[in-house]
């Protein structure tokens, strides 16, 4: 009933004049926002962590070695996992590098551009949700800085900077565009939903945060559903958005789709639902359910677990949000005053919509905690669901939704409160404009965190000129098909650069791969359970001769020793146990001769002592095309020959005849009686087509010595089923062959490709087509 | 008459029936309650526990039990500690545990254990032969942590009923002959039902039984004397948050079974269930760094079924509008005439 009247009776300040005070807030928000990574990380990099965050400073390399293909080894994590859902972004700030020039600038701006996207995309969002919304703009600016400035999104998101901190600005952007397309029918909001899903699909592509917020909203959903009168049109309408989001998607989701549809050992699907994982479900669930609701509901993240532990969080946390966790009652009075208030206040479409946000929250925070009684053990028996493992972590997995639910929650309830108590509106107001920026005072020392246990070890870091220098002699020095060992390996893949001028290191995936174009073998985690677990017993028991066969086995031919691991790292947890024991002896153990040295001896470049070839099997002589196709000529081959390629196995590597002779030019390898020739890093899209239409040599491929890929290839079979000038006869009776390797299910990339253009050109025609319809 | 005669004769077998569902239910739990068919498991007070320090066992500290054993065949001291980190194999600590009659110069078992063990695994069971003439004689334990520190310390729970021991009676001697046999079942359910944990994790299986009782015997009574039962509800809120270490969902369903009961009954608004929920959340914020973690984490979960129990009420209630409930000031009022 009063809602009806909203406008007459609760605006105080006429609608236009807020939207124009609003407007000014929003642009000077969004200018400290562009300075907050200046203050957070100076002119330094903020990169390091398991994504690396190179994308955001090296956008070009990121492109040329990883975005592209469907078959990539990032420091050595074998699978087949399509990363395509990179290329709009990493082409994007590839554009803004050619005009800032500066990768510190486009680094800063990608960390900014996450929160402005945040701060736009919920104050749209919630404008669209709540009835009257323009004479509470300045409760809806709040609820936007609420949202992005929570210490929850900080420290979970801003401080790990994972690909699903896009998810920040991009779940509301979807949910707004959703909600305009429903209440107006107009295609125009799916055409802009689909840009911002392209330009974003790296966000998108962080499937488990963006399940655990659809999961946290499923109850809303259904509830909404049966309280809804136009079911059918909504179904339709609903169907038309997400059916063509999904397909405006098809260029990285298609491959990365079948990434999970082939089966193999060393795809993504395989590493998600592999034994380990699900094994670890229940431990890493009881272990860090140790939180209650009361911090999530204070707006800060679960302390208990930041102090079991030992996160630099748990500091924050010590200095400052322990002397100031009770003033946050405000937004718990807040939320339970809106509550208790709704009912008379509001009509039945926002009473829906307000109930909706309620069960959104209710479980959110439920997921988010987790440690609610018995409720704890509802979690784990859902650990028995298909892929629910992916939330083990779920204090970090559920936080988008806790804290995107909460944020709208609050902004709702001052509403409420404002529409009852209109004189208390400004107090009100100050006072939460006032804790949100109290609560967001500690942003540098949660963000710019020092690493682990470090405390006087920065993680932002511009990489050195040495080891940029030492990357490029190595990318000339060595072909890329070998792969390397990086040393002192470590508990995870990382690599360890230190920056000689300031106290920062960078600590994250090694990046060879990335500048390099060559895979690197870092540690732990690099080289999968089987041989991670030999190679720990090999440094145990110092039985370096079965060390020297697992490199052999797995193609590596170099070692990269690192001098300049600052001693308060070492003593970290990445070295700890039996990797320690990588002494001296060690090294000069298993490597020959030095052959490339930093220029200040900081990094040094090693070839082992036994060499192996990515190819074997016969007389071969081989050349990479590009990470997923090779051509060589196989002579001599009999009724029994075996072709091994030393790479990840997995069922979308085929074998293709090929007519034309192999181009070798310069030879770069000789080992045993196979010859590597210069690699040549190129795409050939014809090429791509020619191997896609045609058959495959049917020939059994199966899983060498549990990693490599082997076929078993018969020169009778071959002389029975095809042309003779596909191949050519010796006397005595054995043949030469030209083949290629190519790696199919990058096939998925480019009809994943022609689908979504289709359907940018097919909703571009629609919308001009409207547009003249209209003037006519 | 006759009309009456049938009710009671329908009650006298629901009630029969009832007894024997809990009774089953009660027997199942007791033999399948983790421990072997032919051990018999007797809580000890946690008084008779001395540490040598704190109960966090870092390097050196030790802690010394003393108890008689009730029966022969002492097999196994349960023994409860808080959880430890999930720490990879190297970096967990090691502790021994030893036992002894007393007076005895040697230890009758030395075990050595790595801190990972305790690992999701709370009530630990610490095994060794099990002693055949051990009833009446009293026993001294210890465990000692030899490497703990900062990271890795052991911590044992410090509530009155944190160890129980164990006695494993040869399956011979239970089946040697009848008689035996029965005083084995009669001394296995007395001591399950003196054991205050097994009690109160079986309570659960009584919320129907209780809720029956409650319909049949007290319902007028409630209904007269107004909002009883939500206050019965909300003291057994408060005695488990105060007296109860452990979370217990037999008293959880009973409590939240009984205040939506009242909700019900008495029509109250779902802004009551808020208002409860509200304060639960204000007592256990002010009290964050004051109370015991496990009463911090009985008020959270308390808060959060109330404000869940809150939100489902509203729902109902914004789509029934027509009933007149009884608001949270007119409950409070009342409340303060009553």
């Amino acid at each position: 009933m009063l809602a009806d009247n909203g406008n007459k009776m609760f605006s105080i300040i006429p609608s236009k004049k807020q939207s124009f005070y609003i407007s000014i807030l929003n642009v000077l928000s969004i200018v400290i926002i562009l300075w907050l990574p200046y203050y957070l990380f100076g002119d330094k990099l903020y990169i390091g962590g398991d994504d690396t965050k190179l994308l955001y400073s090296y956008p070009f390399d990121y492109f040329r070695n990883v975005s592209f293909f469907s078959w990539f080894s990032l420091s050595s994590l074998p699978m087949y996992d399509s990363a395509q859902f990179s290329l709009p972004l990493a082409s994007l700030l590839a554009i803004l590098l050619i005009i800032f020039k500066s990768s510190i600038v486009i680094n800063h701006l990608a960390f900014s551009l996450t929160i402005i996207f945040g701060l736009i995309f919920f104050q749209l969002l919630t404008q669209e949700i709540i009835e009257n919304s323009r004479s509470y703009r300045i409760e809806i600016f709040l609820g936007s800085l609420f949202y992005v400035l929570s210490p929850i999104l900080m420290f979970d998101q801003y401080s790990n900077f994972y690909s699903s901190v896009w998810l920040i600005g991009l779940i509301p952007c979807v949910g707004y565009f959703y909600i305009k397309f429903l209440k107006t029918k107009k295609f125009k909001f799916i055409f802009f939903n689909i840009i911002f899903c392209t330009l974003l699909s790296l966000g998108l592509a962080a499937i488990p945060w963006l399940l655990g917020t659809l999961l946290s909203l499923l109850a809303g959903i259904v509830f909404l559903f049966f309280r809804l009168k136009n079911k059918l049109e909504i179904i339709s309408l609903s169907t038309y958005f997400f059916i063509i989001t999904l397909l405006s998607q098809a260029f990285w989701f298609l491959p990365f789709f079948m990434s999970y549809l082939i089966t193999g050992k060393n795809n993504a699907a395989s590493q998600i639902f592999s034994d380990n994982i699900a094994q670890s479900f229940n431990g890493t669930v009881l272990t860090t359910a140790s939180g209650n609701i009361f911090y999530p509901l204070l707006n800060l993240f679960h302390r208990q677990i930041a102090f079991d532990y030992s996160w630099p969080l748990a500091l924050v946390f010590k200095y400052f949000y322990d002397k100031i966790y009770y003033l946050n009652l405000v937004y718990v009075f807040i939320l339970m005053l809106g509550l208790i208030l709704f009912k008379p206040i509001i009509n039945k479409k926002e009473t829906n919509v307000y109930l909706f946000i309620l069960i959104f929250f209710t479980i959110s925070l439920y997921f988010f905690t987790v440690n609610i009684g018995p409720l704890k053990y509802l979690f784990l028996l859902l650990g028995n669901l298909p892929g629910f493992v992916m939330f083990r972590n779920f204090y970090d997995k559920f936080t988008l939704g806790f804290c995107l639910s909460y944020a709208i929650l609050i902004t709702f309830s001052l509403i409420l409160i404002i529409r009852k108590y209109k004189k208390w509106r400004y107090f009100l107001l100050l006072i939460v404009f006032i804790l949100i920026l109290v609560n967001a005072i500690p942003i540098k020392q949660i963000v710019d965190k020092p690493l682990w246990t470090a405390k006087n070890t920065a993680t932002n870091i511009n990489l050195p000129i040495e080891y940029l220098n030492f990357l490029n002699s190595v990318k000339n020095k060595i072909g890329t098909t070998d792969n390397v060992l990086s040393l002192p390996l470590n508990s995870a893949g990382y690599a360890v650069i230190s920056d000689s001028n300031s106290k920062g290191v960078y600590a994250g995936t090694s990046p060879l791969k990335i500048f390099t174009g060559i895979n690197d073998y870092a540690g732990d985690l690099s080289f999968g359970q089987i041989y991670s677990n030999r190679i720990n017993k090999d440094l145990q028991d110092k039985n370096y001769k079965d060390f020297e066969n697992v490199l052999k086995r797995l193609d590596i031919n170099y070692v990269i020793l690192n001098k300049n691991i600052p001693k308060s790292v070492k003593q970290s947890f990445l070295f700890s146990g039996k990797l320690k024991t990588q002494d001296e002896n060690f090294v000069k153990s298993i490597t020959d001769k030095k052959l490339l040295s930093s220029s200040h001896d900081n990094y040094q470049l090693y070839s082992t002592k036994i060499h192996s070839s990515i190819f074997s099997g016969g007389n071969i002589t081989f050349k990479k095309i590009n990470p997923i196709e090779y051509h060589l000529t196989i002579n001599k081959v009999n009724n029994n020959t075996s072709l091994i390629f030393v790479n990840p196995y997995n069922s979308g590597w085929k074998l293709y005849l090929d007519k034309n002779q192999l181009k070798c030019g310069l030879v770069i390898h000789s080992i045993d009686s196979s010859k590597q020739c210069q690699s040549q890093n190129t795409i050939n899209l014809l090429d791509d087509i020619k191997y896609i239409t045609s058959p495959s040599l049917n020939t059994v491929h199966i899983n060498y010595l549990n990693y490599a890929n082997k076929w078993k290839i018969s020169s009778e079979d071959i002389i029975k089923n095809f042309p003779k000038n596909d191949y050519s006869l010796n006397k005595d009776g054995t043949i030469n062959l030209n083949l290629t390797v190519y790696f199919f299910p990058q096939f998925y990339f480019y009809l994943g490709v022609v689908i979504s253009g289709l359907t940018f050109v097919i909703i571009s025609l629609y919308l001009f087509y409207e547009k003249i319809k209209l003037k006519a | 008459m006759k009309k009456l005669n049938l009710k009671l004769n329908l009650l006298i077998k629901l009630i029969i029936l009832l007894f024997l569902v809990l009774s089953g239910l009660s027997l199942a739990v007791i033999f399948n309650s983790g421990t072997a068919l032919s051990a018999i498991t007797v809580s000890e007070s946690g008084n008779e526990l001395r540490f040598s320090n704190t109960n966090q066992l870092y390097k050196g500290d030790s802690l010394t039990g003393v108890f008689t054993a009730k029966n022969n065949y002492l097999g196994i001291i349960y023994l409860k500690f808080d959880n430890v980190k999930n720490l990879d194999y190297y970096n967990q600590s090691d502790f021994i545990f030893r036992i002894k009659k007393d007076g005895d110069k040697s230890w009758y078992a030395v075990n050595k254990y790595k801190s990972g063990i305790i690992y999701n695994n709370n009530y630990f069971p610490f095994g060794f032969p099990p002693i055949r003439n051990s009833q009446n004689h009293q026993f001294v334990f210890q465990i000692i942590s030899l490497n703990g520190n900062k990271t890795n310390f052991i911590k044992i729970d410090t509530s009155v009923f944190n160890f129980a021991a164990s006695y494993i009676i040869p399956k011979s001697e239970i089946t040697s002959n009848i008689s035996s046999l029965a005083i084995f079942f009669i001394r296995k359910a007395f001591y399950s039902l003196n054991n205050p944990y097994f009690v109160l994790n079986s309570l659960k299986y009584f919320i129907p039984a209780l809720f029956y009782f409650i319909w049949i015997t007290l319902l007028n009574r409630f209904t007269q004397i107004k909002y009883s039962l939500s206050l019965i509800s909300i003291t057994m809120v408060i005695l488990d948050i105060v007296f109860l270490n452990d979370i217990y969902s037999g008293i959880l369903l009973g409590a939240v079974g009984l205040w939506i009961w009242s909700v019900v009954l008495y029509k109250l608004e779902y802004s009551l269930s808020i208002l409860v929920s509200l304060l639960l959340i204000l007592l256990g914020t002010l009290t964050l760094n004051i109370a015991n973690p496990s009463m911090t984490d009985k008020i959270s979960t308390w808060g959060y079924l109330f404000f869940v129990s809150g939100i489902g009420l509203a729902i109902y209630q914004s789509s029934n509008t027509k009933s007149n409930y009884i608001t949270m000031r007119r409950f409070l009022k009342d409340l303060s005439k009553i």
